[in-house]
């Protein structure tokens, strides 16, 4: 690997630097634009109007549900799918028309797809034999791409000789070796056990900086998505939802598909009632809940329907003390009239005070290891998830009383529009 | 009842039918063939006898007029065999890769319903295509491509165009199956990968469906080197096949001890000609090998060696 892609690797994600450089085809990561592809299968639209670009040296995640047009875009940047309309462009030259054998990408298949007739070394080498590179640069890079993929020792082996994991490492040298300017990894890692699963997933990471390559990296798992990326694209119904960071996807999702797409989620239906200054307050079907009015979209309008979103993690689960008839009281009393209001609104009356709290019995209890999971029944028949640290947690049973809490300014709320 | 039969038969008291079929209705009348092949026909009246037994029967089995046909019946089984792989290599191609699997099904069955159709009938029907007065001369002749009426029926031609005809869809049918089972996932990791559709197809697709080839080719070649009606309807007297001549001892001439003779020189003739094909194959496989592949590892150690099956 030159010192050229070494420095894009190390680039922040996002800049747009190093890719002028890169435009002779072969070497060197390639900047890839998708500019309004549309794929129409019969009469079943796959993808439409994507816009995308791929920075050079990025490693990009496509991640939505089954169906959602993800591979289809990955199969037209390899070459096996033509787009019914729209452009692809590698480093600024459009593929459209290109056949896939002579595109400068190289793809990781979900099945592997590696030649059962021929041994590990054959696999690799392969497409070097189809550039015609000299037999000895063959030899050596073949043993320089297994290497990197901790493979040197099974050169000599059929694939068949070799587990899931293995085959994969040697799936993913047989790309690497080509150098291509943009790796395909259509859900490489889907047949893989969870350990073998995650080990993999830090591979990839330290190859794709240890190599500086663009990768576009397909997944329905968001755990991975998250794990990997620098930027993620979350696609729904062939339509981009939502472009952005883990950290952007996670915690400010852009619509509520995002927000239910990743990660668990806790919905409530509600009503905007009124906007009051930076305060705005739902209406849910028995009680008000105040939200910070910033969260809002400039769509929103009073009246309209609105879903409010909070993440189990952020729920504060705080026991209530059964013997002392305060809490209890107050919890029972609430009840009747208004179960998913805090506490506060039924003993002070005024409902735009503390109402992100609510009360509620723990129906379940599930130990993850690393937090501690309780769906909470309210008294209105709704269950919350919420997930506390297992550290920290007092292991409250079936049967507890709690009052769940969160900071109103973690709280999500999506229009219905 | 289950443990008695176990008990009789033993541990392959499951495949009873299978074992007992194959030594009924092979094992038996091949032993039988070949042992009436070491015997003689003492008279007009008795097929064989097997009080002195010789191996007369197989000189006389070898004379000038028959070797020529058996070596005749080589040729234009090796010849038809051929022909049917090459006819049937970009057929088997295209139904399994090009052709949408809707429509697939309604091609196979169009392959096999001449198949379907009357063995005799369908030589027969070969017969009125390619005499003279028929309309593959008519048609020759109208535009011009042919002088006179077409002159090759009754020839060995004739005998080559009826086998390849009648037992092509034995070499399509495998060929189809190891084809499609190759797969459009490692054809498009072979495109991916930097390979055109003919490397590819040369790579990839025509090495996995070796086994279909193979197959293929057995089935084509053994059936075709002992077949009786396409030479009798389409070859005549210039065109015969060792499966008349074999017919016509135990038929005709009542000498089962002849007949048996030449049957087994056709036998062995069919396993010779398919082991040598068997180790060509292989030969010409290492060699691509050898050529093609990339050895990284050193041959001396020799644990490797176990893993080149």
């Amino acid at each position: 690997m030159s010192a050229h892609t070494e420095t894009t690797a190390a680039q922040p994600p996002g800049t747009r630097a190093g890719t002028a450089g890169t435009r002779h085809s072969g070497e060197g990561p390639g900047q890839l634009e998708i500019r309004g592809v549309t794929k129409r299968f019969g009469s079943h639209t796959a993808l439409s109007e994507l816009d995308l670009t791929v920075e050079a040296g990025e490693f990009l995640s496509l991640l939505g549900p089954s169906g959602c047009g993800k591979t289809t875009l990955l199969r037209m940047i390899a070459g096996f799918e033509e787009p019914t309309t729209g452009h692809i462009l590698l480093s600024g030259q459009d593929l459209v028309g290109v056949p896939a054998h002579r595109r400068p990408v190289n793809t990781v298949f979900q099945s592997y797809a590696l030649f059962p007739h021929m041994s590990v070394s054959d696999n690799v080498a392969y497409g070097l034999k189809q550039k015609r590179v000299p037999k000895t640069e063959i030899r050596e890079r073949v043993i320089e791409a297994l290497r990197l993929v901790q493979m040197d020792g099974f050169a000599d082996r059929k694939p068949d000789q070799l587990s899931g994991g293995q085959q994969q490492r040697v799936a993913l040298a047989r790309a690497l070796v080509n150098r291509p300017q943009v790796l395909l990894l259509d859900e490489p890692m889907s047949a893989l056990d969870r350990k073998l699963r995650e080990e993999m997933q830090i591979e990839l990471k330290r190859l794709h900086a240890e190599l500086g390559m663009t990768f576009v990296f397909v997944t329905h798992d968001q755990e991975e998505a998250l794990a990997m990326s620098d930027r993620i694209v979350v696609l729904n119904a062939g339509k981009i939802q939502q472009v952005g960071t883990a950290e952007e996807i996670y915690s400010r999702p852009a619509n509520r598909f995002v927000a239910g797409f990743i990660g668990k989620q806790n919905f409530v239906s509600a009503t905007l009632d009124s906007i009051d200054g930076d305060t705005a307050v739902l209406r849910t079907a028995r009680s008000l809940i105040t939200v910070p009015a910033g969260l809002l979209g400039p769509e929103a309008k009073p009246g309209g329907s609105v879903e409010a979103a909070v993440r189990p993690e952020i729920i504060d689960v705080t026991p209530l003390d059964a013997a002392g008839s305060d809490s209890t009281a107050s919890g029972d009393s609430r009840g009747g009239s208004d179960s998913r209001a805090g506490s506060g609104s039924a003993a002070g009356g005024d409902s735009r005070e503390l109402t992100d709290a609510v009360d509620g019995e723990v129906v379940g209890v599930s130990f993850l290891g690393d937090v501690v999971q309780y769906i909470v029944r309210l008294r209105d028949g709704h269950e919350v998830l919420a997930r506390v640290p297992a550290l920290t947690s007092d292991h409250l049973g079936p049967g507890a009383r709690v009052r769940l809490s969160w900071g109103r300014n973690q709280a999500q709320v999506f229009c219905d529009g | 009842m289950k443990r008695f039969a176990a008990r009789i038969l033993g541990p392959g008291a499951l495949a009873f039918p299978t074992w007992a079929y194959v030594v009924f209705f092979f094992v038996i009348p091949v032993a039988l063939v070949l042992w009436y092949s070491f015997g003689y026909k003492p008279d007009e009246f008795t097929t064989v006898s097997m009080e002195q037994l010789s191996f007369d029967r197989y000189s006389e089995a070898l004379t000038s007029s028959s070797l020529a046909t058996f070596l005749a019946t080589l040729r234009i089984s090796i010849v038809g065999t051929i022909i049917c792989l090459l006819i049937s290599i970009p057929f088997a191609y295209w139904l399994a890769v090009k052709v949408r699997p809707e429509r697939r099904g309604l091609l196979l069955a169009l392959v096999m319903v001449p198949f379907w159709t009357n063995f005799l009938v369908r030589t027969l029907g070969w017969q009125i295509m390619l005499s003279n007065e028929g309309f593959v001369s008519k048609t020759l002749q109208a535009i011009g491509l042919s002088d006179g009426g077409l002159d090759i029926l009754y020839t060995r031609t004739a005998v080559q165009i009826g086998v390849v005809y009648n037992y092509l869809p034995l070499m399509i049918l495998p060929l189809f199956v190891a084809m499609d089972a190759a797969g459009r996932h490692l054809r498009e990791a072979s495109y991916d990968l930097g390979a055109g559709p003919w490397k590819t197809f040369f790579t990839v697709t025509l090495p996995l469906a070796m086994p279909g080839v193979v197959s293929g080719c057995l089935l084509v070649f053994i059936p075709l080197n002992g077949d009786y009606v396409t030479a009798t309807v389409l070859g005549g007297a210039s065109g015969s096949m060792a499966g008349q001549l074999i017919a016509n001892q135990f038929n005709t001439a009542q000498n089962w001890a002849l007949g048996a003779a030449m049957a087994v020189i056709l036998m062995l003739a069919t396993l010779i000609v398919v082991a040598l094909g068997g180790l060509l194959l292989w030969a010409l496989r290492s060699l691509m090998e050898r050529l093609n592949s990339v050895r990284i590892t050193p041959p001396e150690p020799a644990v490797s060696e176990g893993s080149r099956a």
